[in-house]
């Protein structure tokens, strides 16, 4: 396919934008304010209205100063209000978002109906988008804004992650939390308002929102996050504007939103550690060590005994099918030698099992001589525990045990 | 004088729209209770798909088709955006955000995809209809009225009905979570119950009043309540009350300015929450500001008092001027104009009232200091600052109790 230097000029706009999305997006996530930038996108209309119906022009520079005021004054009110009143944050930024955004839709309304024309039709055009038809001029401004913020967080990432850990220790080594604070949540605004031709009103937010939350599933480390937030962000830019580039009745920003979705999904499912399939099989192979380890600690204890009986008879509390799965995972390991009648440690099994067996033992003396909780509590046999505990609890914990071993 | 030129079809309009802000003020005194007042702002936008996808399946503008896909969709959301925060560690916040910004997203290019040549567009889901809601008219026991009533009205009723049976049950799980798990109390179904009744409110508004309004009058009317409100029977009333207002003053305004119902009505319960901001009896700003005002008066007049009365009286002078309450000039200066007016003071000397007051100060002044160095053990050079920030806050009630304490011990 061909890219005319156009189309170019307009991807590499929209893939800096979803750097600088993502930039600030780790920041509010960190922060916890992830959603202050739906209520930030949001209010911007307002001002957008007021500019126009001020300045009388549609020309970027002036509806982006009143996007860029109104976008302020949203977030200084979210700040200010649970502070100086009881209202919470979250209420806080439904309200001023429900409101000012309310206000903007009725200042639409006015501009439609005072017969200022097909003007208003651009102001529609600003809640959903419209990166196809973006200007070259318009694409490049939003390009260098766009990196020349990414290169401020860049240089000021040591500030920047102090004050979204530690604003506390930022007092004392003189790093002045209030005007970092302010130049976050400036540049939270200014990132707004600069995606918002491209992506709209509505979905703005989604551009911050999402390509952090995406990259948290895969470090914990403040510098790999922006990194990677930051490599999300441009490539749902990149993606989305090339799709709709391709289909032509797509309009750019929910397209864009949805490549950031499916990175989001995939970093969900496949992220080492904390994405949900590793998570999964770490839950599993712990379960199943236990078990294991239990089922070791059978064989071993009817071993001491000298009992020739079959050990799976001595395994009340697990269901036939888990002893068939230990069985054969002992035995694959080479911790165990079956014959017809008998199961036998090996000398490795068996010092597996004695090994798990000391440490719960040194478990235990710790709990009592340390931790000094009484011996007769750490072991106790159903009736003790019938009696210690009132019924009520009993139910309780049997209903909290029920639902971890559904869930 | 405004000419309110309400018709027939703008009382109707009004009907609807008050409500559609009197279902979303009853919950939404839950959810700013439980603060999740986002949540109203995300199933807002996520019903988005399902609606299209509801339009799209039944071929038909008919309402129940969407309405079921829209509750569906917002069930979704709810229940997704819960299993993110609980089993896959994202920041609750964050959760809901890429939830309903995604199915906003697909829902806008389902209607691209499937439903562009029909009249579906998002802006009526952002703006809703509620000025066209006379066009349709159904027949109730002889009365006509609009279609949207309908399902507007059922949102209200059972949000009222879910509110006063539940009330009990909410309030514990609201106030007291941990409890409410404890005490056997259903409490996961009580609160998917909630988001489920969100859900169906969003959609039963959705098509009468656009979603804005369901964001605006979900989380401000309550906000409202919330400020005003100590108990949350009150918080119930004044939060449904301020909607139904705000369904009021929005249908007038947007007629007087020839504008949308749904944004005039979230700018004017915007209106009225400034207002409690600013004037709720005891914690609003402007009596809260009053008050600190009144009392750096009472402080500065007070202390300008005892001065010049120590000074004419040729006492030696106290140490004051590191004491006391933190000052400004200007407040000083306005309490030495005041106290001119009012005739307590004459040529640097406190005179009538102004000499009583005096009086009282220091003798407040040394009871305290003769009780923290005698009941307190305090040295003799730390008596003068707390002294001096004390004698303020010392009522008559106290003061004789400390006079009739020595007294006592001196008999």
């Amino acid at each position: 396919m061909m890219i005319s230097p156009n189309t170019l000029v307009i991807l590499l706009g929209s893939t800096a934008l979803g750097t600088c999305c993502g930039l600030v997006g780790a920041l509010m996530l960190l922060k916890r304010r992830a959603l202050l930038a739906d209520a930030i996108a949001h209010s911007t209309l307002p001002g957008i209205c007021i500019a126009f119906l001020l300045g009388g022009s549609r020309s970027l520079a002036v509806l982006g100063v009143g996007a860029l005021l109104s976008a302020l004054l949203s977030a200084t009110l979210v700040s200010w209000l649970p502070r100086i009143t009881r209202i919470r944050k979250d209420a806080a930024t439904a309200c001023v978002l429900g409101i000012l955004f309310g206000a903007g839709i009725a200042l639409v309304g006015i501009i439609q109906r005072s017969g200022l024309g097909g003007s208003a039709a651009g102001l529609d055009g600003l809640l959903l988008g419209r990166t196809a038809g973006m200007l070259r001029s318009e694409a490049l401004l939003f390009g260098i804004s766009a990196m020349m913020m990414s290169l401020i967080i860049i240089s000021l990432r040591k500030e920047l992650l102090v004050s979204c850990f530690d604003p506390r220790f930022g007092l004392s080594a003189k790093i002045p939390a209030r005007s970092i604070d302010f130049l976050q949540t400036s540049l939270l605004a200014a990132t707004i308002v600069i995606a918002l031709p491209a992506v709209g009103v509505v979905l703005t937010a989604a551009l911050v929102v999402i390509p952090a939350a995406a990259g948290r599933f895969w470090t914990d480390r403040f510098d790999v996050l922006l990194a990677i937030s930051a490599l999300i962000g441009a490539a749902s830019g990149l993606i989305g504007t090339l799709l709709s580039s391709l289909h032509s009745n797509l309009p750019a920003g929910p397209v864009i939103v949805l490549s950031a979705t499916t990175l989001f999904i995939i970093s969900l499912l496949l992220a080492p550690g904390r994405g949900w399939i590793s998570r999964h099989m770490q839950q599993r192979s712990r379960l199943q060590d236990r078990q294991v380890r239990q089922f070791l600690d059978g064989i071993l204890s009817s071993e001491l005994e000298e009992s020739s009986l079959v050990v799976l008879k001595r395994q009340p509390v697990t269901t036939a099918a888990i002893d068939r799965r230990n069985l054969v995972v002992s035995s694959r390991n080479g911790w165990i030698e079956t014959d017809s009648q008998r199961i036998q440690l090996t000398p490795e099994g068996r010092r597996r099992a004695v090994r798990a067996r000391k440490a719960l033992q040194i478990w235990r003396e710790w709990l009592t001589s340390e931790a000094s909780i009484d011996r007769d509590l750490i072991d106790l046999d159903e009736q003790d525990i019938e009696k210690i505990l009132p019924p009520d609890l009993i139910d309780t914990l049997q209903r909290s045990i029920d639902h971890r071993g559904t869930s | 004088m405004i000419d309110l030129q309400l018709t027939p079809v703008s009382w109707q309009i009004m009907m609807v729209a008050a409500c559609a802000a009197a279902a979303c003020g009853l919950l939404g005194v839950q959810l700013v209770l439980r603060r999740r007042a986002m949540l109203g702002d995300a199933i807002a936008h996520g019903v988005l798909p399902g609606l299209v996808i509801g339009f799209v399946v039944s071929g038909s503008r008919d309402l129940f088709p969407m309405l079921v896909g829209a509750l569906i969709a917002a069930i979704f959301v709810s229940i997704l955006a819960e299993w993110l925060r609980e089993h896959a560690g994202v920041d609750g916040g964050a959760a809901l955000g890429v939830v309903f910004t995604s199915l906003f997203a697909l829902g806008i290019i389902l209607i691209e995809i499937f439903a562009r040549d029909v009249d579906l567009d998002a802006g009526c889901v952002l703006y809703g209809m509620v000025e066209y809601a006379p066009i349709h008219q159904v027949e109730w026991f002889g009365y006509s009225v609009p279609r949207s009533l309908t399902p507007v009205l059922g949102a209200l009723l059972l949000n009222l009905g879910a509110t006063v049976l539940f009330w009990k049950e909410w309030k514990l799980c609201a106030f007291d979570p941990q409890l409410a798990r404890a005490s056997r109390l259903p409490f996961q179904t009580l609160e998917q119950g909630l988001l489920v009744l969100v859900a169906i409110t969003s959609v039963a508004c959705f098509e009468a009043v656009g979603s804005v309004l369901v964001i605006a009058m979900i989380a401000v009317p309550a906000t409202i309540g919330h400020v005003l409100c100590d108990r949350m029977s009150s918080m119930v009333i004044v939060s449904t009350l301020a909607g139904v207002v705000s369904a009021v003053l929005g249908t007038v305004g947007a007629i007087q300015l020839e504008t949308g119902v749904p944004g005039m009505m979230a700018v004017s319960s915007g209106g009225l929450l400034v207002g409690a901001v600013l004037l709720a009896p005891g914690r609003g700003l402007i009596p809260a500001a009053t008050r600190n005002f009144s009392w750096t008066m009472r402080v500065e007049m007070e202390d300008i008092l005892a001065e010049s009365h120590l000074q004419s009286m040729d006492s030696p002078p106290d140490h004051t001027d590191s004491a006391g309450a933190p000052s400004s000039r200007f407040f000083r200066i306005l309490a030495t104009w005041l106290l001119w007016t009012l005739g307590y003071i004459r040529n640097g000397i406190p005179v009538g009232r102004g000499e009583r007051m005096a009086r009282t100060l220091l003798k407040k002044r040394s009871l305290w200091k003769r009780f923290a160095a005698e009941r307190m053990g305090l040295a003799s050079d730390h008596l003068d600052e707390p002294a001096h920030r004390i004698e303020h806050h010392l009522d008559d009630d106290l003061t004789r109790r400390l006079e009739s304490g020595f007294e006592s011990e001196e008999d």
